[in-house]
């Protein structure tokens, strides 16, 4: 590339290219040769040059000296903001955790008592109905035997007319089936 | 990563130092993509391939976010100094 080519903005980017230490040949004696005709960018590759150096005097710590002076100030710009996770601040964790522990818990015990009440009246009521039912059971077998004894000991009826089954009625025209059929009375 | 400026050492000269403050002030009007360049380039002496990697983005991107950084560095720091060794 000869001069007459290159501008003041390619020379730019082999500015870049050499502080990079990328540019080599002849590309590197072009922009030599560029500039020393041009002032503009003779200049910006001193600012460069020195931007560089003092960007190479920045350095990262391995460690951190025990007896650093108060006056090592941090760069702000490279500085990494405090740590904000809770494992850094245990007390803030705490003042997140524990609300957290408690609503959980408070959620368990509600649904822990929902599901000893469910249990509770879920069962409860079969139990007593199981019972009721026994109950009804037992009483409409007792109902049953004790009706068939007062049947068969009495040929009364509640839909039979009283005068009438006074009259009429008796233990044997019940037994023998004829006059019976529907409730053990004469028609 | 703390970084810690030579600046801090014994040293080194008040000039220096207030040129460094200078970078710092100017480094913090760049933007976020161009100062992490800046930094994994200058400080942690990582290459292009390695930062394009490290941030997710093209090489090229990357070539092209220090090449803005150090354009505004340098205009903006040349009103601050003189690598030749003058102040202005």
């Amino acid at each position: 590339m000869s001069d007459q080519v290159m501008n003041c903005s390619r020379a730019e980017a082999l500015i870049n290219q050499r502080l990079d230490g990328e540019l080599s040949g002849a590309l590197d004696q072009t922009l030599d040769q560029h500039l020393l005709s041009c002032a503009h960018c003779a200049r910006e590759m001193r600012l460069a040059r020195g931007l560089e150096r003092l960007l190479s005097t920045l350095e990262v710590p391995s460690a951190e000296p025990p007896g650093k002076p108060p006056e090592l100030a941090l760069p702000r710009w490279c500085s990494v903001p405090p740590p904000s996770s809770s494992r850094a601040r245990p007390a803030a964790a705490l003042v997140h955790t524990v609300p957290l522990t408690a609503a959980a818990l408070l959620i368990l015990a509600v649904a822990l008592s929902l599901l000893y009440a469910t249990f509770l009246r879920g069962r409860a009521p079969t139990v007593e109905v199981s019972a009721l039912d026994v109950r009804f059971t037992d009483r409409a077998a007792i109902w049953e035997s004790l009706n068939e004894d007062a049947v068969a000991a009495s040929p009364s009826r509640r839909d039979c007319d009283g005068a009438r089954a006074r009259a009429a009625c008796q233990p044997s025209d019940r037994r023998d089936g004829l006059r019976t059929q529907r409730c053990g009375c004469a028609a | 990563v703390t970084i810690r400026s030579a600046c801090a050492t014994a040293e080194q000269t008040e000039e220096q130092r207030e040129l460094l403050e200078a970078v710092d002030r100017v480094m913090l009007t760049l933007p976020k993509e161009q100062r992490t360049v800046v930094l994994l380039r200058a400080l942690e002496h990582m290459e292009y391939s390695e930062i394009a990697t490290a941030l997710s983005l093209k090489e090229s991107t990357v070539r092209w976010h220090m090449y803005e950084a150090r354009r505004v560095l340098r205009e903006r720091l040349s009103k601050a100094f003189d690598p030749g060794g003058v102040r202005r």
